[in-house]
């Protein structure tokens, strides 16, 4: 059991047993804060009784026309408090806002190598609506899915018919 | 105004020059700026440009120059103003941006993008009063942009926080007045707008209009994003004390989020503010019977809708949230010394039993129930342990070792460990037995690593907490017998650990911390840079190794390590203001006056201060080798000694997260608040100490400068009367002597929790050791010199200020060093303290140096005008001043005594082989014993690598303050 509340600044303070695990990016502040300033129902944190983050997810919505959509920027649920349903919580929240805003889909990038989490997607309806080649930079450059799932607002689920071919990130719009 | 066509030419003409600006090719851009000048005379954003390019080149006063002369023509043009802009965002003067729109706007009073940039210019100077100013004129010119209006009211909002009587009386009423106004108008158009009323509601707690907004039409403008208006409404209900709507919005929450906490215990809240109102009621009318119908009317619907929500799970996924509820109520219920009637009601030990059975196999289960572990007596403690015991079917009666038969298991088994950890029980043991039962842990977690093949190495081991249980409990055993030998283990241990779990941040974390305690700082980088600590970590994780780096001569590490840390700050207050200013054209105004909060407890941060200070200092050590660099890097430092107050340690924010270490400790014995607080102070005390000192020697500094005649220059000092560095530096000397006084409580190193607590500073070794002392009495010397450059070596008392220095230096240089190794009741143990105490006298002679250099200018000065003299009349001064020969005596025995730091140093390498490593044979698990001599030998390795850098490190320091020294001679 957790409570869910909008995420404040002076979370940032506190969110390492979150943030140190390493598929878990910490950006440097403007990116936070523009979130917060920007889209501040999109980014909702989760605390345990005891007081200590549990998770967050941090997200927005963009596009025009059909392409109106959620999107899940970032998601992450500290190791001990992981298989508890936390992500999948987190997740229909943001999907319902993004109901309410009548967007057409909800869409995110994930590594290809993060299994767990691609399967967790997977559960939650999402599909793979393409490959982006070397999305993330690092070391080593590694491929990101596109994932989507349709909103009530897609009836014939167009958004998420998935592109035979890989893209490049300079082909994303 | 420029005709369109007219606007295109000369965008194109610039556009060369801000493609060389933005490629970096500032030479470039100069001359580009200069070919569509002499084309063009009159294009004043092409002079701008080129005042950016010598800026951004480094050539300020240029620049500035130039900027000034255009700044004073006062350009309307937007490009113009923009570039403007940029350079004074670049080089930080934001008042200069507010003057130039101002500027412009008298011209033109109804340029809309002007007004609005210069109120966006009062936003990043948080000057609210211009803001309201500005937004009014915004509002005046076009009044049907509703957004300009309520940036008005949001900075009178912003003054009532400023002033908090004003704000009751004045700026609130205000702000609420202009927004009535609007909504009588039928004017609203957005929900920000709305939000922004129940703002100014709220702070005057006018709850009782705030509930009428919320449920009038006005409502309807407000999003219910995850609940939040009906959150909103129960907020505001619960301060007009109206339970029982509070009650029954939570319910109708509960029965959609049984999950979710903050609406448990709100909702009981709720209920138990009705049950006292009840009691009240009936003391009011005595007439109505004994028993207590409403109370307990009240408690059994509520402890009927929490049995409800526990019974509809039974054939669902079960949830946490309603269990907890129950255990809940139950300690409410004893909080408030209230009976129920139920006969079903369990006792804290069966629910929490219960509990256990359900969750233990989620990690999550011990942190839930030691939150509940107050409510059971001693009795019931042990009886919940043993039930946890059998629970797990772990545990054999005749000692045998059962081990996991899968995760699940395993994590019971883990939870019950850490409860019994948390109750105290691991005290009890005695050595033998903390040491079995480390050693059966240590088993279980080579076991438990079986069920993790799969996992990626992204992942943590699901049994690591089993090791770093059993380190815990060597870690205690050498708490108690002082045995390095169990400490060494300990980190042997957790070496072999990190390889099999290598995104385990815990594993690096205690490493860091066992390593440090043990003086060996080596390793420390690699592991901090293991766990990507970066932007805002570096202020809540930089004390991690931030006192370490330093205290144990990691001079190269300590400057990177500060220049990272200082620069998260600096880049973020130059970046701060553009979230208020996006915050404002979103209508995000719930989010200013956070925003203004976030960035006051960054820019107060006490590691911020910290390392910007110990950065500062690390450089008058580092880059010092004659006294022209000293002076260079005195310049290059963004303090001024002559006008900045005296640090204010009560503004001081604590950003550190101190809790991230796991450590199952029962509270009394971890003393998170306590050490926090001890901590805290003990921080501020040395930020203090070592702020004065840095302002000590840059005054110092500046006083040789005077004594040359060369014009000190010191921030903006348009209009502050000329202060004498040697009175201030006088002032400082004695706040450096008070600062001591005040700390003469800390001449014992504070000691703090060996696994979470946080470190300690250097404070006792510089208030109980002899480098104050010593650094003070070299201050005497300078106000000698500086006399004798006012007076004339005519007036040349004979003083022993010179004594007292060399006297001072001398108790700098340690006695009985014989490396690091100690012999302690037999066992030879790595020793610190040493390195410690070397590493602060190192620092204390560079200091002295320092004011030897300012000495040495002065007396420079003296000895050629004494020596011009002497030519001309060569009959009547025929021997040279005796001052001349002491001081180059007294720069002859600091140097003998940086000679024998020196010596002291390169003596510190171990020679570890003389070490008797079979005394420390970790043959814990016979199969394992080759890996674990294998660790053995590289934690050997890191250490002595670690001892020679520090060595090596303090070698060349001594070595370059040895060249100074010589360079100081007449
Ligand atoms: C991915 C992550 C957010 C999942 O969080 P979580 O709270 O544990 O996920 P949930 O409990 O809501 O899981 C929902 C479902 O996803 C699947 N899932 C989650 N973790 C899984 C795992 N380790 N292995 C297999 N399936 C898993 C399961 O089907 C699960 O449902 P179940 O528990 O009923 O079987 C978490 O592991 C995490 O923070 N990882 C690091 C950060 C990250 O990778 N973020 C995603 C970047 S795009």
């Amino acid at each position: 059991m957790t409570t869910i509340r909008p995420f404040r600044c002076d979370d940032l303070f506190r969110f390492n047993n979150v943030n140190l695990d390493p598929l878990t990016e910490t950006y440097g502040l403007p990116f936070y804060l523009q979130y917060l300033a920007h889209w501040p129902e999109y980014f909702q944190v989760l605390e345990s009784p005891s007081g200590e983050i549990m998770g967050y997810i941090m997200g927005k919505a963009e596009g025009s026309g059909e392409q109106w959509h959620g999107h899940v920027t970032a998601l992450s649920v500290a190791p001990e408090f992981r298989r508890l349903g936390l992500a999948g919580k987190l997740m229909n929240g943001l999907e319902d806002i993004s109901e309410k805003k009548q967007c057409y889909f909800v869409d995110l990038f994930v590594r290809v190598s993060n299994k767990v989490a691609v399967a967790m997607y997977e559960k939650l309806g999402y599909s793979v609506y393409r490959r982006v080649l070397e999305y993330y930079s690092g070391e080593v450059d590694e491929d990101a899915f596109d994932m989507r799932k349709a909103l009530s607002r897609d009836k014939e689920k167009k958004s998420v018919i998935p592109l035979p071919h890989p893209v490049r990130p300079d082909e994303l719009d | 105004m420029a005709s369109r066509s007219h606007v295109d030419i000369n965008e194109r003409r610039l556009r060369p020059i801000y493609d060389c600006l933005d490629n970096g090719n500032n030479k470039k851009a100069i001359q580009e700026a200069d070919k569509v000048l002499k084309k063009q005379k009159d294009l004043t954003c092409a002079k701008v440009l080129k005042a950016l390019a010598l800026l951004r080149m480094g050539r300020h006063a240029e620049g500035s120059s130039l900027l000034s002369t255009i700044h004073q023509s006062e350009p309307t043009e937007e490009q113009t103003l923009n570039a403007m802009s940029i350079c004074y965002k670049e080089t930080q003067q934001y008042d200069k941006i507010a003057s130039l729109y101002d500027a412009a706007s008298k011209q033109q009073p109804n340029n809309e993008d002007i007004l609005s940039c210069l109120f966006m210019a009062h936003v990043r100077l948080g000057n609210y009063q211009q803001q309201q100013r500005t937004a009014m004129q915004l509002h005046k010119l076009r009044p049907k942009k509703n957004p300009y209006y309520f940036w008005a009211v949001m900075s009178i909002v912003m003054q009532a926080y400023q002033n908090e009587q004003l704000g009751k009386t004045m700026f609130l009423p205000l702000a609420e007045k202009m927004i009535k106004k609007y909504i009588q108008e039928d004017k609203i158009e957005a929900e920000a707008e709305i939000h922004l009323y129940l703002i100014i509601l709220e702070l005057q707690q006018n709850w009782t209009e705030a509930l009428q907004v919320l449920e009038g039409p006005l409502g309807a403008f407000l999003g219910n994003e995850l609940h939040s208006k009906e959150t909103r409404l129960a907020t505001i209900c619960s301060k007009l004390s109206k339970w029982d709507r509070v009650s029954s919005i939570y319910k109708q929450l509960l029965d959609q989020m049984p999950d979710n906490w903050d609406f448990w215990l709100k909702y009981q809240e709720a209920v138990f503010h009705l049950v006292e109102d009840s009691y009240t009621d009936m003391k009011q009318e005595p007439s109505s019977d004994d028993s207590t119908p409403n109370t307990h009317a009240h408690l059994e619907a509520m402890q009927k809708f929490i049995e409800d929500k526990i019974q509809s799970m039974q054939n669902g996924v079960m949830m946490r949230g309603p269990y907890l509820a129950e255990i809940e109520f139950v300690k409410q219920i004893s909080i408030r010394k209230l009976t129920t009637t139920s006969i079903n009601q369990k006792s804290a030990l069966e629910l929490l039993q219960e509990y256990f059975q359900h969750f233990g196999n989620k990690s999550s289960c011990y942190n839930d129930i030691k939150l509940y572990l107050d409510l059971l007596q001693a009795q019931e403690l042990d009886q919940l342990v043993e039930f946890m015991k059998s629970d797990t079917g772990l545990e054999s009666s005749d000692g045998s070792l059962i081990y996991a038969r899968d995760v699940n298991q395993l994590t019971k088994h883990l939870v019950y460990l850490q409860l019994t950890r948390t109750m105290g029980k691991h005290s009890l043991l005695s050595i033998q037995e903390a040491l079995a039962l480390s050693q059966e842990l240590l088993l279980r977690y080579r076991d438990g690593l079986q069920f993790g093949k799969e996992l990626l190495p992204t992942d943590i081991q699901y049994s690591d907490n089993y090791l770093l249980l059993a380190v815990h409990l060597l870690l205690d055993v050498w708490s108690k017998t002082k045995d390095d030998v169990h400490l060494w283990r300990a980190i042997v241990h957790l070496e072999l650990a990190i390889r099999d779990s290598v995104s385990n941040y815990q594993i690096k974390l205690l490493l860091i911390r066992l390593y440090c305690r043990k003086g060996v700082f080596g390793p420390c980088p690699a592991l901090y840079d293991g766990m990507e600590i970066k932007h805002i970590m570096n202020d809540t994780l930089g004390h991690i190794v931030s006192n370490d780096v330093i205290r144990l001569g990691h001079f190269m590490e300590a400057g990177t390590m500060y220049a990272t840390m200082v620069r998260f700050f600096v880049v973020n207050q130059k970046e701060a203001s553009e979230h208020l200013m996006s915050s404002y054209k979103f209508g995000s105004f719930g989010r200013i006056h956070e925003f203004v909060q976030f960035q006051e407890r960054l820019d107060n941060s006490l590691q911020y201060h910290t390392a910007s200070t110990e950065k500062m200092l690390l450089e008058l050590i580092m880059q010092t080798d004659r006294h022209e660099s000293t002076e260079a890097a005195a310049d290059g430092m963004n303090v001024h000694p002559l006008t900045d107050k005296t640090i204010d340690l009560s503004k001081l924010c604590d950003n550190r997260d101190l809790t991230l270490a796991l450590a199952w400790d029962p509270p009394e014995l971890l003393c998170a608040t306590e050490n926090r607080q001890k901590s805290f102070e003990e921080e501020k005390s040395w930020l203090l100490l070592r702020w004065t000192l840095l302002h000590v020697l840059l005054l110092a500094v500046m006083v040789g400068q005077e004594m040359a005649g060369v014009g000190v220059v010191n921030g903006n000092e348009e209009n502050t009367e000329k202060k004498s560095p040697l009175k201030l530096l006088r002032q400082r000397a004695k706040d450096l002597q008070n600062c001591v006084q005040q700390c003469q409580g800390h001449k014992q190193p504070n000691q703090y929790h060996v696994v979470q607590g946080p470190s300690r500073t250097r404070l006792a070794e510089f208030v109980s050791g002899p480098h104050i002392t010593a650094v003070t009495s070299v201050i005497d010397c300078i106000e000698y010199v500086y006399s004798l450059s006012q007076s004339g070596l005519d007036e040349c008392p004979d003083v022993k200020v010179w004594a007292l220095v060399k006297d001072s230096t001398q108790k700098l240089v340690l006695k009985d060093v014989q490396g690091l190794l100690k012999d302690c009741d037999g066992k030879r143990q790595l020793d610190s303290l040493a390195l410690e105490q070397l590493v602060a006298s190192v620092e204390s002679v560079s200091y002295i140096t320092i004011m030897l250099g300012v000495c040495s200018k002065g007396l420079k000065i003296l000895k050629n005008d004494w020596l011009k003299k002497f030519k001309k009349n060569k009959a009547s001064h025929n021997s040279q001043p005796e001052i001349f020969d002491k001081f180059n005596q007294l720069i002859l025995d600091v140097s003998a005594s940086t000679k024998e730091l020196h010596q002291i140093a390169s003596c510190l390498d171990p020679v570890f082989s003389s070490l008797d490593i079979a005394s420390l044979r970790l043959a814990d698990i016979p199969d394992e014993e080759q890996i674990q001599r294998e660790a053995e030998r590289l934690v050997w390795t890191k250490v002595e690598s670690s001892v020679q850098q520090s060595s090596g490190e303090i070698c060349e320091v001594l070595h370059h303050k040895q060249f100074y020294l010589n360079t100081l001679m007449l």
